[in-house]
């Protein structure tokens, strides 16, 4: 009850009083210090949320070995720049595991994996944007378990999201206010960025969506853990 | 514990050559609040003085940090950076009074140009304070603040961190065991993702079948009972309390200061500085103490520990 009630008080108080606060302090930057703001903010209430809910440990246990895993593929694919199977695991995790575990796998892994890339003011919405890319596949999860071609272009799309996300802090963050122009040239600069990220989802989510979730089904039915 | 490491440990506890990092024994909460306020500070303001302070002031942090070792090597990159934002930044924003040259149908202003350079120096001001904030709030610190108020998610986040590096062991072992089998001897590239593969997809059973175990003893153990204490190693005394007041109230004059307008820098149509008062003397003057507290803190330090040294 006490987290509930932090969250909604995050969610209906804190984010506009913040909003408000940066307009009327940092005038000028208003937008960019929303925007980090309210994704800090966001992505508190979202734990405090899932700390709620009484997760068995044994999921837990099964979310941390995934996001795990995750950070080490994406230290392990550090040579190749963009080109990462992280986004492909987060949609995994989604699929299988349910949506706080998706949201969990996807902001920890931003969380963690910074730890070695270097954090920054980015880091609290990458956080969220991973984090509603597992939301996302969690949501779709009955079609997409279905049929692996089906998922890997919905992993193509959900590479194109992130990318146009991220464009929208880069603007942002080196304006200071939303130029069209200039994140037009921004997303332009980036199209091949985005299309490593799509190539990337889906070739990893061809690759990995069948045999890894067959192995966390068959866990999660030997130890009887509910998704 | 072969000789080489036994070395390398050692000299780690050596006296004489203790790393001088003072200020990363405070609390992470009073370290926090401080790395909050400098970077609110920096990354929400246009005053180019206020960006110039503080990037000396981060410099001087990172440069005591790793004895500028890696400093060096960053400068360079920075100065490419640099170069780059600040140049493109006319080709966006045509707006300003005093046009420096015409490209086409383009006009290149010398405001464009200046806010180039400030933007510039932001971004690289605010890598250099998240570089300093890496160093010090390191992985357990940061962990410690999140088991405050969500327990749970704080200890998914250590078993986390705990199996990245068990997991990296057992691909090892797992790969080794492969190349004896036979995998990876042949030279065409999918037979290697092949095996690629067949390793990843065995780490993965091997994970999740042994973390269930790690599971059921904590469960044994009591997690999620009531009353459970926890261990931690840090303590909060009065010099956390101590660089807590003292931050904010630097943080809160900036603000006001920024709130009345004495810090504001306009770019367009002209470039306006706001003109010289108390209230501007104040703001810069608690900005300026605010970025060198590290240094002070060490250099404090630094000759409390020479001093005792000398009367051994």
């Amino acid at each position: 009850m006490k987290h509930k009630i932090t969250s909604y008080l995050i969610l209906l108080v804190l984010i506009p009083l913040s909003v408000i606060s940066g307009m009327i302090v940092f005038s000028q930057k208003q937008y960019i210090f929303s925007i980090i703001a309210v994704s800090t903010l966001s992505v508190i209430a979202f734990l405090l949320r899932i700390e709620k809910n009484k997760t068995g440990i044994e999921k837990a246990v099964i979310i941390a070995v995934i996001t795990a895993l995750s950070v080490l593929s994406r230290a392990a694919f550090q040579w190749a720049p963009s080109f990462k199977p992280v986004m492909a695991l987060v949609v995994i995790t989604g699929m299988y595991l349910g949506k706080e575990a998706g949201f969990m796998c996807g902001a920890f892994t931003a969380l963690l994996s910074n730890f070695i890339f270097g954090q920054g003011p980015w880091t609290p919405f990458q956080m969220l944007s991973w984090g509603i890319i597992g939301v996302i596949s969690s949501m779709l999860s009955e079609i997409l378990k279905k049929n692996v071609i089906l998922t890997a272009t919905i992993g193509g799309f959900l590479g194109v999201l992130y990318s146009l996300l991220m464009d929208v802090y880069t603007v942002l963050w080196i304006d200071s206010s939303f130029v069209l122009s200039r994140y037009v040239a921004v997303v332009m600069t980036s199209i091949p960025v985005t299309i490593t990220y799509v190539v990337s989802n889906i070739i990893f989510l061809l690759i990995l969506a069948k045999p890894v979730g067959k192995q966390i089904e068959r866990v999660m039915l030997k130890y009887n853990i509910k998704a | 514990m072969n000789e080489k490491s036994k070395k390398a440990y050692f000299d780690n506890y050596d006296v004489k050559k203790i790393k001088s990092e003072f200020f990363s024994f405070y609390h992470p909460f009073s370290l926090m609040t401080y790395f909050c306020c400098i970077l609110l500070l920096i990354m929400f303001t246009t005053n180019p003085y206020i960006l110039a302070i503080g990037l000396i002031g981060g410099m001087t942090f990172s440069f005591m940090n790793d004895k500028g070792k890696s400093v060096l090597k960053d400068i360079r990159f920075y100065l490419v950076l640099f170069v780059l934002v600040s140049l493109s930044n006319p080709i966006f924003s045509h707006n300003g009074e005093t046009v420096l040259m015409k490209i086409g149908n383009v006009n290149v202003t010398f405001e464009s140009l200046i806010n180039g350079i400030v933007i510039a120096l932001l971004i690289i001001t605010v890598m250099v304070w998240c570089k300093n904030y890496s160093t010090i709030m390191t992985q357990d610190k940061f962990l410690f603040l999140f088991s405050g108020f969500v327990p749970k998610i704080a200890l998914i986040l250590s078993m986390i961190i705990r199996f990245i590096p068990l997991f990296r062991e057992k691909l090892k072992s797992i790969n080794e065991s492969q190349k004896v089998l036979g995998a990876y001897s042949s030279n065409k590239p999918l037979e290697k993702i092949k095996s690629y593969l067949s390793t990843f997809s065995f780490l993965i059973t091997w994970s999740l079948e042994n973390s269930i175990e790690t599971a059921y003893s904590m469960k044994s153990r009591g997690y999620g009972l009531k009353n459970k204490t926890r261990y931690t190693v840090y303590k909060f005394g009065s010099k956390d309390v101590l660089l807590i007041v003292i931050s904010l109230i630097l943080t809160a004059v900036c603000l006001i200061g920024i709130i009345l307008g004495s810090l504001s820098f306009e770019f367009y149509p002209v470039i306006t500085i706001s003109e010289i008062n108390y209230m501007t003397m104040a703001s810069y003057l608690s900005f300026f103490i605010l970025s060198f507290i590290p240094f002070i803190i060490e250099t404090k330090e630094n000759v409390k520990w020479k001093y005792y040294v000398s009367k051994i």
